[in-house]
């Protein structure tokens, strides 16, 4: 469908934000499409995170808009995080709760039924390969991979049309990690969007529709992957070349 | 390397966490409430002894008492805290165990770092109580000079027996730890015997105030059994016996038994600790579980489970929010009656015949001092939910609705518990009804104050501050001492009850709804903004 006929699922216009003097985004804009699997890249600390939490409520920002869902952020909160599911790489739950209980008062947040609970709920078990054993347990008793995989339960329960994750792969096993992108393809492929934010460059290339690499505050490129796949040749040497640190003064004798 | 070691431990202190002027806050605060507490024992241990001199040579063996006491708190003390030295940080035994750091070094550092710490306990208790009793019983020089030796001596004898409760008290932490109940109903059942030990030493307090003695703890016959037994109150009555006699055998065994529970107990402890690192903590065996129906509510109910599993789930040490709230009534109605004693029969009881309001003015006073401080340990503050933060505030409910929630569940608990403790008062007529009739009102609408500004502070990133300290303290000095000396003028002179309460409720109104009008205006852009400490 030409970009034209799609409808936006996240708008980001001129955002910026600071922390003190300290200007960390300087004006990101950036258009995600319905059915897109966008990805986010740079390297650590140029501001993906920040980009992602002022887009989803958990940061303010200092000007700009943005739109989630087709709701603004700030002034239709609520409507808008009811359109989104969201996984950070570090696990959040509580952990006094099972992880049943956990995705429990997930679901019951967003007024899920039960049959629809359920149904969701031993699917995406299932595939993240969660036995029903483990989500009996309190979540403090999980390695880091099984709170992350239940998290991505928890974003997924309410079938949102929207699946924001930022480093969702860190601490997941091979088979889990092929899995989830399995799952971000299918996800996409049936008309949704997923915004992905990574630093890892060969994952997203070999995953995403479009990609954005961000560095130092700002978008500094838009690669259309699916549209031309060449340009993921490019993709990675752009990255690399911008990516590229100053080279030290000193040999360090780690290597 | 023990010395690295050493001084990571040190600095794991929380006074070292602070910088600049929040050190130096800090630091004088702890330096000053030592103080205090080295002057009230003092002052009670010196009091006690003149009302004891008449019993002759009784001093001697209470003295005995009084290092058995301090023996047996410093264990009590230490134990715990040593739990906390050794095995608290959980991600310690991967940051030092995947390291070339010996754990035997881990055990000397960590257990120098206990000696130190007891060594200060010791300081400010045993050492100060010492000095009272040798300046009252004249003792020579070389009484304080021994002293001074002896308490190193006695911190390593303290750590040592510490040493040896600690693996039974590891069981004993992992065990409750397995099943919350358990853990719950003993945290209740020791904070009842606590408060129990407490309602003795207060009735002793009263005593004192009362009657200017203690003819009625210390008969002849009490006094001579306590004399037989203090001869036994080993190992501080070898300690005292060398201080006050220079015996050598007394000094002898002191050694021995100082020298000897370090060395029985470190190698015990040893072995575990090097599992610990090995190993860590042994999870769970998977079990089969029947297939339970999902349980799902509203988003209300969602949040109010949510808040309740933080309120009974979590805890901040051993006295949790819950078992102080379940205590309450009964610390409140022992101190209340306590100061209704004082302060209508004995030595105080001219100041309420000059200020008859004064009483009504502490009753008051101490209940909401009550609700205060037990309120200040429950859930409400934000940086319990740590990195939850994200989720909440991702969650489809607006702030206001999960804060109003998170502020709702705690303040039950409060006032449920509150209710019980003025039922109480005025059913044993501690309190008139008219001051019931008052004090339900005063104390809920206080309860609620409580909760605003603690919410207000959160957000605001100044819980903990000064400015929090004042807020939750004294507050309820300042509007109810106000109230006070309104009722004192004279126009209100011949309704002077009428106008304390009033007065009093009249403030806490305005404060309220003051309070909740800021919160209702401010809350969503204040918890936009909030962030959790770590970041910034």
């Amino acid at each position: 469908m030409p970009e034209a006929e799609k409808h936006i699922a996240i708008a980001i216009h001129s955002l910026h934000k600071s922390y003190g003097t300290h200007e960390v985004l300087k004006g990101i804009d950036l258009d995600v499409y319905e059915g897109e699997l966008f990805g986010f890249i740079g390297k650590n600390g140029v501001g993906k995170s920040t980009t992602i939490e002022c887009s989803i409520g958990i940061k303010d920002f200092q000007s700009g808009t943005i739109q989630i869902g087709g709701f603004d952020i700030r002034k239709e909160a609520n409507k808008a995080k009811e359109t989104f599911g969201y996984v950070t790489s570090e696990p959040t739950s509580y952990e006094e709760m099972s992880g049943l209980g956990y995705v429990e008062f997930i679901a019951s947040i967003y007024r899920i039924n039960k049959n629809r609970f359920k149904t969701n709920f031993e699917y995406l078990a299932k595939r993240l390969d969660l036995s029903m054993n483990d989500l009996y347990r309190p979540i403090k008793e999980y390695s880091h991979g099984m709170k992350q995989k239940l998290c991505l339960i928890a974003s997924l329960i309410h079938n949102p049309k929207i699946w924001i994750l930022d480093e969702p792969t860190v601490g997941l096993d091979a088979f889990t990690s092929n899995e989830l992108c399995r799952m971000m393809r299918e996800f996409a492929d049936h008309d949704k969007t997923v915004f992905v934010a990574s630093h890892n460059i060969d994952l997203i290339a070999r995953l995403c529709d479009r990609v954005a690499i961000i560095n130092k505050g700002t978008i500094q490129k838009i690669f259309s992957l699916k549209e031309n796949p060449r340009e993921r040749y490019h993709l990675n040497q752009y990255f690399l070349e911008n990516a590229k640190e100053k080279e030290e003064e000193n040999d360090p004798d780690v290597i | 390397m023990i010395r690295t070691l050493f001084k990571r431990e040190l600095f794991s202190s929380s006074v070292f966490h602070k910088r600049g002027t929040k050190r130096i806050l800090s630091i004088a605060s702890t330096v000053l409430f030592a103080g205090l507490l080295v002057t009230i024992l003092c002052f009670v241990y010196d009091r006690l002894y003149g009302q004891l001199a008449i019993y002759s040579g009784f001093n001697r063996s209470f003295y005995d008492f009084v290092l058995f006491f301090v023996f047996v708190l410093g264990i009590v003390f230490a134990v715990p805290t040593m739990h906390k030295t050794f095995f608290q940080n959980e991600k310690e035994r991967i940051i030092l165990g995947s390291r070339p750091v010996s754990r035997k070094d881990i055990l000397i550092s960590k257990t120098l770092y206990s000696l130190l710490r007891n060594a200060l306990f010791l300081f400010i208790t045993y050492f100060p109580l010492s000095i009272v009793y040798g300046a009252e019983s004249g003792s020579g020089g070389i009484f304080y000079f021994l002293l001074l030796l002896f308490l190193p001596l006695f911190a390593v004898l303290l750590t040592g027996i510490a040493l040896l409760f600690l693996l039974p008290y590891r069981v004993l932490y992992l065990f409750l730890k397995r099943y919350p109940i358990l853990a719950f109903l003993f945290t209740i059942a020791i904070s009842f015997l606590l408060a129990y030990l407490y309602s003795l030493f207060l009735g002793l307090f009263v005593d004192l105030i009362q009657n200017s003695s203690l003819d009625m703890l210390f008969t002849t016959e009490r006094m001579e059994s306590m004399s037989h037994i203090a001869r036994y109150l080993v190992p501080t009555s070898f300690l005292s016996q060398t201080l006050l006699t220079e015996s050598a055998i007394a000094f002898l065994w002191f050694l021995l038994m100082t020298i000897g529970f370090p060395l029985l107990s470190l190698p015990i402890f040893y072995p575990y600790l090097e599992r610990y690192y090995r190993q860590g903590v042994k999870g769970e065996e998977r079990k089969d579980f029947l297939v339970l129906p999902v349980t799902l509510d509203t988003p209300f109910m969602a949040l109010v489970k949510k808040e309740l599993s933080l309120v009974l789930s979590r805890s901040d040490g051993f006295f949790s929010f819950i078992s102080l709230v379940a205590v309450e009534p009964f610390l409140i109605y022992l101190v209340v009656s306590a100061i209704n004693v004082i302060f209508h029969t004995g030595n105080l009881s001219f100041i309420q015949t000059l200020f008859p309001n004064f009483l009504l003015f502490m009753d008051s006073l101490l209940i909401l001092l009550f609700l205060a401080v037990i309120n200040a340990t429950s859930s409400l503050s934000l940086k319990k939910e740590g990195n939850n933060i994200v989720t909440m505030k991702t969650l489809p409910v607006s702030p206001r609705k999960q804060l109003l929630v998170k502020l709702f569940v705690p303040f039950l608990f409060s006032a449920v518990s509150y209710l019980v403790a003025i039922i109480v008062l005025v059913s044993t007529n501690e309190i008139s009804a008219l001051s019931f009739a008052f004090l339900l009102p005063i104390g809920l609408v206080f309860l609620l104050a409580l909760s605003f500004s603690s919410i207000h502070l959160d957000l605001r990133m100044k819980k903990g501050d000064f400015l929090s300290l004042v807020v939750d303290f004294l507050l309820p000095v300042i509007f109810l001492a106000f109230s006070f000396l309104l009722s004192l003028l004279k126009p209100f002179n011949s309704q002077s009850v009428l106008t304390f309460y009033l007065c009093a409720l009249i403030l806490l109104l305005i404060l309220s709804g003051v309070l909740f009008l800021l919160f209702f205006l401010k809350t969503e852009k204040l918890f936009l903004r909030y962030e959790k400490e770590a970041q910034s």
